[in-house]
């Protein structure tokens, strides 16, 4: 292993954020906080991104690990005891001034801060909480702050930083306990799970004692969040995307993120992904879990035992929408705000302003391509005033078609449309060679 | 037809309506138009109005108390835009305010979209509001030697009563300028005090491009963050375009070109 002790600020932060960037957790939602008049910084529900990297993610928050160094030895971790990597760890001083000084030019949001396992769980989780406690008391920072509880440690020092910070986050990793265990060996459930409950009854009690006391310290108020790392292990969609479920219903939990598995340490245990990480799987499980959260969909619906895995061209919705057809048409005068959430081509925004608009008159096919209501999906599941826009079938196939050929079909599957024939193409399909050396032959 | 012509501010434009009240026209026929007409309509008569501040202090009152401050602040907002939609925004923030005060609920006067003139409204409040969003987000601060921030913008709307409102609540205590390069506007900042707006401030330039010891420093760091973040297996300039604009670039840091 290399320390090195004295590095400049520029290397530390190379270091630290380049270990942190698997962290996809970079929302700063959840809590609405004024400031009061005495620090610097407040907060906004929706949350503020600042850039977009070139990867096209978001940076809204200042992603850094307190340290890199780490006693635990996770296969997938790029930051695992035995890699050889350079290793650096920030002082509480250094995190709070580039902290501040980010903030003040509006580069960031807030802090999010992780870390490796130095020396012990306690130990780390003891650091994190000394910078929290500058970072507020000390230096007066009101923006937003997301940490992460480290699986292990003290009871009492989440509780503590739970107070300073808005949102706290245990990484599931992996979705079952087998997986876990090949991949994590000083990692388990038990350790992962006890300060998830944790962290949701001090959410849940703290919200009781705010009714009484006004002035109470909000304990975790944007909630908590985890995250489950997609292609590592040979889990199919329907189990993450149930285990997302329970975590929603039993955890309460504010989030749940899943990361595109990169294959960074090259471990004979993890698969080789040639293609890249699985990144059209990860997005859609996105588009599934925000149909969990917001569509009123169960796992159960959208995915079973006998249809483990998500439709690769269709979005789940759509995927529904289309083996379903008895429940269409919808009419959007009467359709009650559920029913309009389950029509493809209409979101949360759009389904909330039809429900105000036709209290205060009927409604037009133009007026609801101004609502934001994606007819080109739509028109096959709606009639609006009795008619349909124009006619159409209400027949799987014929709306599969149509729908295919007036979406983008996924970066990932763009190679796979057709071709004109070509007798020396090989197109990459093993079984002609075969089929070429068995005629050689 | 009666139409009034009036200047393209939310004081003229609120005088305007006051006006179109006062002369009890029938609202059907009236309509309101900023700045120079380029092309005169046939049987109508044209009134140009003066701002008055009482009148429009007045309206802007009664607006706040019978709408409530949400539609008031999407009004404002519409009349802010400059883009695409701000050609049908001012007259339709007129019928919409016309449509408002006899309907029964006027605070919900927004919500009915099949009606072209709320339409109109909503277009353009969204315009001003999604552009003021990313200029939270994409604006940046410099430090310069005297310890003052200063952010130059480059918006497509008015949208600086939006970015004083963020930011004299974020950093109370720091001293910041905000400047609309486009409009040539500024906003100064003082600790604890709200911004006060200045037209055609009279900058000692080399003052602004003054930078302090630090600021070189924490740009430094500040790129050297944006780079390391990114996760080169997942490259993807595309999403990021479709994220951050190419027309914001040049107020920010790590984009700059």
């Amino acid at each position: 292993m290399h320390i090195t002790k004295d590095m400049d600020l520029l290397t530390k932060l190379n270091i630290l954020s380049d270990a942190a960037k698997y962290d996809v957790a970079c929302t700063s939602s959840g809590v609405d906080r004024s400031n009061d008049g005495k620090g610097l910084g407040n907060c906004i529900a929706p949350g503020i991104c600042h850039t977009f990297s070139g990867d096209g993610r978001c940076v809204s928050l200042l992603k850094i690990l307190f340290t890199n160094e780490c006693i635990f030895n996770c296969s997938y971790c790029v930051n695992r005891r035995d890699n050889d990597v350079v290793r650096a760890s920030f002082t509480p001083d250094e995190v709070c001034r580039i902290t501040m000084e980010f903030y003040r030019r509006n580069y960031i949001e807030g802090l999010f801060l992780s870390s490796g396992i130095l020396v012990s769980p306690d130990y780390t989780m003891d650091l994190i909480y000394q910078t929290l406690y500058q970072l507020r008391s000390v230096e007066h920072f009101q923006g937003y702050i997301h940490v992460k509880a480290i699986p292990g440690a003290d009871a009492e020092l989440i509780r503590k930083v739970g107070f300073l910070a808005d949102r706290m986050s245990v990484n599931l990793e992996l979705p079952t306990q087998e997986s876990l265990k090949a991949l994590a060996p000083n990692k388990n459930r038990r350790t992962i799970l006890s300060p998830m409950r944790q962290i949701q009854n001090g959410i849940a009690a703290n919200k009781q004692e705010l009714v009484p006391y006004y002035e109470a310290p909000r304990f975790v108020p944007a909630g908590q969040s985890t995250q489950m790392i997609i292609g590592a292990t040979a889990e199919n969609d329907y189990q993450i995307l149930s285990v997302a479920e329970k975590l929603y219903q039993n955890f309460a939990l504010k989030r749940v993120f899943y990361s595109a598995f990169v294959n960074v340490n090259l471990d004979p245990r993890l698969p080789m992904l040639p293609g890249g990480p699985p990144l059209l799987r990860e997005h859609r499980l996105y588009q599934a879990d925000f149909l969990l959260r917001y569509y009123h969909f169960s796992a159960e619906e959208l995915l079973s035992e006998s249809k483990p895995n998500f439709n690769v061209l269709l979005d789940p919705k759509c995927d529904w929408a289309l083996a379903h057809l008895d429940y269409y048409p919808i009419d959007v005068a009467t359709a009650t705000y559920s029913q309009l959430l389950r029509v493809p081509g209409i979101g949360v925004t759009s389904a909330k302003r039809i429900v105000k608009a036709r209290r205060q008159g009927s409604l037009s096919y133009s007026a609801l391509k101004k609502m934001g209501v994606v007819l080109k999906r739509a028109i096959y599941f709606i009639v609006c005033n009795g008619k349909q826009m124009y006619p159409t079938k209400l027949e799987e196939d014929y709306i599969l078609r149509n729908l295919l050929s007036d979406t983008r079909t996924p970066r990932e599957l763009q190679n796979l449309t057709y071709h004109q024939l070509s007798l020396f193409d090989d197109m990459n399909l093993s079984t002609m060679e075969t089929v070429v050396e068995e005629i050689k032959g | 037809m009666h139409i009034y012509i009036c200047e393209n501010t939310l004081e003229g434009v609120w005088s305007a309506v006051f006006q179109a009240y006062a002369d009890r026209f029938p609202h059907e026929e009236n309509k309101i138009v900023t700045g120079k007409v380029s092309n005169y309509e046939l049987f109508a008569q044209y009134h140009t109005v003066t701002t008055n501040p009482q009148h429009a202090l007045r309206v802007s009152q009664r607006l706040n108390n019978t709408f409530g401050y949400n539609v008031y602040y999407d009004l404002c907002a519409a009349l802010f835009c400059e883009g695409k939609h701000a050609q049908k925004a001012v007259n339709a923030v007129y019928h919409t305010i016309v449509l408002g005060l006899r309907s029964r609920h006027p605070e919900r006067i927004l919500d009915s979209l099949t009606n072209p003139y709320v339409e109109a409204v909503f277009a353009a409040a969204r315009e001003t509001k999604r552009e003021a969003g990313h200029f939270l987000e994409f604006s940046r601060f410099r430090e310069l030697s005297n310890k003052v921030l200063l952010c130059v913008i480059h918006p497509q709307n008015y949208v600086m009563p939006f970015l004083t409102d963020h930011f004299d609540n974020r950093m109370p205590l720091e001293s910041f300028i905000i400047y609309d390069a486009d409009r040539d506007l500024a906003a100064l900042h003082h600790p604890s005090q709200p911004s006060i707006f200045i037209h055609h401030p009279e900058f000692a330039q080399e003052a602004l491009t003054r930078y302090s010891e630090e600021e070189q420093q924490y740009e430094e760091l500040w790129i050297q963050f944006f780079h390391s973040i990114e996760i080169s297996a997942r490259r993807n300039p595309k999403l990021q375009q479709q994220n951050i604009p190419k027309r914001f670039w040049k107020d920010t840091v790590e984009l700059h070109p």
